[in-house]
């Protein structure tokens, strides 16, 4: 991935954990380390409070898509 | 062929619009069937329709519009029969039962209708915003998040990395803030 804002390493590793732990999927250390580094880095901080904010956003939303197989079936339907 | 017909991509419409008409339809009749339904007749509606597309408005704008009437023709017909029934019913105008006769016999069911309606509205933004997305990015996003398929499922159908499914979730995520801006956030 290109790091075109000059990002730190550190926070483009802090970045993954914050996405992975919006859905529980980061390890002990990856949670850890989130912690820590978040205590002194207003970035992630920001981009840690902006990924819950999303989350929020779509839980309440309750958002529904088709899946593949009926898409599938839609377009038989369509004769496409 | 009129320059507005060429406008329209009929044989896209399933994979540009279906999600948002299903998504915009289920949140009105909370009938996952019948949505489905619903969307293929709007589809089918605009297919028959395409000599009329003038392109005053978007492709998505128009499709929505039909299937606004649809599911407004759906309530029409279903309420059409309760109408029915009202008629043959007497209503007993006694001291004791005061009170808007239709109002009372309207079902409540639904409380919550006024936070449905925001929540509606913003599924319809958000879904606005993915649309902008790069294709990958939104794929990964709505198999994430939406049918919340396992990693390794979307890894396999868009024959993509575990790495490069983070990646597009983290570019969507922040596309999506940016885009949904101050009204929502």
């Amino acid at each position: 991935m290109k790091n075109e804002e000059n990002i730190p390493k550190s926070c483009l590793k802090v970045g993954h954990y914050i996405d992975k732990d919006q859905y529980n999927e980061t390890s002990f250390w990856e949670s850890l380390h989130l912690q820590l580094h978040i205590i002194n880095c207003q970035r992630c901080k920001q981009y840690n409070k902006m990924s819950q904010k999303l989350t929020n956003l779509l839980n309440k939303t309750k958002l529904n898509a088709l899946q593949k197989k009926e898409k599938e079936e839609l377009k038989n339907r369509l004769k496409f | 062929m009129t320059a507005a017909k060429t406008n329209l991509r009929p044989e896209l419409w399933v994979d540009k619009y279906s999600d948002y008409l299903f998504n915009y339809t289920i949140s009105r009749v909370n009938d996952r069937d019948l949505a489905k339904d619903l969307v293929a007749e709007t589809f089918l509606a605009g297919l028959k329709s395409i000599d009329k597309f003038k392109g005053d408005a978007t492709e998505k704008t128009w499709l929505v519009a039909i299937l606004k009437h649809k599911i407004i023709d759906f309530y029409r017909k279903k309420n059409s029969k309760k109408g029915k029934a009202e008629v043959r019913m007497n209503y007993v105008n006694s001291d004791d039962q005061q009170g808007d006769w239709l109002e009372e016999r309207v079902q409540n069911d639904d409380p919550n209708a006024d936070q449905n309606l925001e929540n509606s509205e913003l599924g319809s933004a958000i879904y606005d915003c993915i649309e902008l997305l790069n294709p990958q990015h939104a794929a990964v996003f709505k198999m994430k998040n939406i049918l919340e398929y396992d990693n390794e499922v979307i890894c396999n159908e868009l024959g993509i990395s575990t790495s490069n499914l983070w990646v597009s979730i983290h570019r969507a995520k922040k596309q999506l803030a940016d885009c949904l801006g101050s009204n929502w956030f």
